[in-house]
């Protein structure tokens, strides 16, 4: 009987220490940039959200998304996005780097709840380096999922399939001004060629 | 031997039935109750509120769940931000955004509200739409405690010191001269306030949570516990007994009895 209470506590105790241990900030999006970029490299930007946006932002999030603009950071075709999701009940704090397109990096910056916290491990955050956005705004990626962790999963599943999104919508609009550019350089220098 | 064996059989033949009945409520409530928890994501029962009074009662929730400092608000522009006390930010008596409380200070830059909460900074457009919450991971210095616009400059008192914050670049430039004129909560109007009793969110026991409990017992305090313990060790034996059932009757059987 003792050595069944003994092995019960040890138990007990391994879970509710591992359980301590998940929780907590890993990191803040300062650092987060600054392990991205250089400081001096790195351009701060704004993406306003349109209604058009935030309709579509709503469909990949699964419920209405707040706010006006969106803060990233931007190094030519590669952009950077720290974004909260809620988990089961409380915000998850995600960072996403997204480069020509593609997941480049997916790192858990603050996991706040009790469960889930498994998704912080860089071998799940792994499953999503490649990843591309299909023309539906989905995730081209199978992420396999963690017993007892599928909110978490699916929350830094939708928070990636955004910043993708976003991202999308950023480089596409400095493509059209390139363009823009572009076209009246034509217009006033016969030189000037257009890139294949 | 036979003789022996066909009264054991039949004496746990008979506590075996009268485990059975004793639990079968039970095990069925347990079951039902289970399935419901392990499925309780996709039933969205975390997202359930329930907010009957009776409940609250037992689960030793307030009646009134805004407290007096929850009253007072900051006035900017004849307009009145507040907070709940529990999770909204209040513009009027508009629900803008969810921060922590208490609110701490507000003020106006800009086209922009500035509302300083527990948690984060929020900027509001003048009609209350939400722009941007900048928490301590963003930048926000830890321990705010107040805040001002001074020189078109947002500060904020961290307690130790006062710092300027950029709202674009979240750069934090530390204010030499000491600060005064922070922005200050003053009492809100009796009408807002009633407005406010009609729309403030009243704390709720989420139906996961409600079924957890009874599920272990728990809803009825540590005597449920163990009877739901009680219900655990019964089924055990009922398992027990099951087996010995089933074991020597095929022992019977073989002996020829």
């Amino acid at each position: 009987m003792a050595l069944l209470l003994a092995i019960a506590l040890f138990f007990s105790g391994a879970v509710f220490s591992t359980a301590a241990l998940g929780k907590g900030v890993y990191q803040t999006a300062p650092e987060f940039i600054t392990d991205v970029f250089s400081p001096e490299e790195s351009q701060q930007e704004y993406l306003w959200l349109t209604p058009e946006l935030k309709t579509s932002a709503g469909v990949i999030m699964k419920h209405s998304v707040r706010g006006l603009r969106v803060r990233y950071w931007r190094l030519g075709v590669k952009t950077a996005w720290v974004m909260e999701e809620i988990g089961k009940e409380l915000p998850i704090t995600i960072g996403v780097v997204i480069n020509q397109g593609r997941v480049e990096q997916v790192k858990i910056l603050a996991f706040r709840e009790s469960r889930g916290w498994e998704v912080r491990y860089p071998a799940f955050t792994a499953q999503y380096l490649g990843a591309q956005m299909t023309p539906d705004k989905k995730m081209d990626t199978h992420v396999d999922g963690i017993t007892g962790a599928t909110l978490s999963v699916r929350a830094v599943t939708k928070v990636a399939t955004l910043a993708l999104f976003y991202h999308q919508q950023v480089t596409a609009a400095q493509d059209k001004s390139s363009q823009n550019k572009l076209s009246q350089n034509k217009e006033t220098s016969p030189l000037v060629t257009e890139t294949p | 031997m036979s003789q022996k064996l066909r009264k054991t059989i039949i004496l746990n033949l008979r506590w075996h039935r009268r485990i059975g009945l004793s639990v079968v409520v039970m095990v069925i409530f347990l079951a039902i109750t289970g399935l419901l928890l392990n499925h309780s994501p996709s039933l969205g029962l975390s997202k359930q509120s329930l907010k009957h009074q009776w409940l609250m009662d037992w689960y030793g929730f307030e009646n009134d769940n805004l407290k007096p400092v929850e009253r007072h608000g900051f006035n900017i522009n004849e307009k009145w931000l507040s907070h709940s006390g529990h999770t909204e930010l209040f513009l009027n008596s508009k629900p803008v955004a969810n921060c922590q409380p208490p609110l701490l200070g507000a003020a106006h830059f800009q086209s922009l509200l500035l509302a300083l909460c527990q948690d984060a900074l929020v900027l509001l457009t003048p009609e209350g739409e939400l722009v941007e919450k900048l928490d301590q991971l963003s930048g926000l210095p830890a321990g705010a405690t107040a805040l001002q616009v001074a020189d078109q400059k947002i500060l904020i008192n961290t307690g130790n010191q006062t710092v300027s914050l950029d709202i674009d670049t979240l750069d934090l430039l530390p204010v030499d001269r000491h600060q005064k004129g922070w922005s200050m909560p003053t009492p809100l109007p009796a009408e807002l306030v009633a407005q406010l009793d009609t729309r403030a969110e009243r704390p709720g026991i989420s139906m996961e949570t409600l079924i957890l409990d009874l599920h272990s017992g728990r809803f009825f305090g540590n005597a449920g516990v163990l009877f739901v313990d009680l219900i655990g060790l019964l089924v055990c034996l009922l398992a027990l007994t099951g087996l010995w059932a089933w074991y020597s009757h095929n022992k019977l059987r073989k002996s020829g009895g």
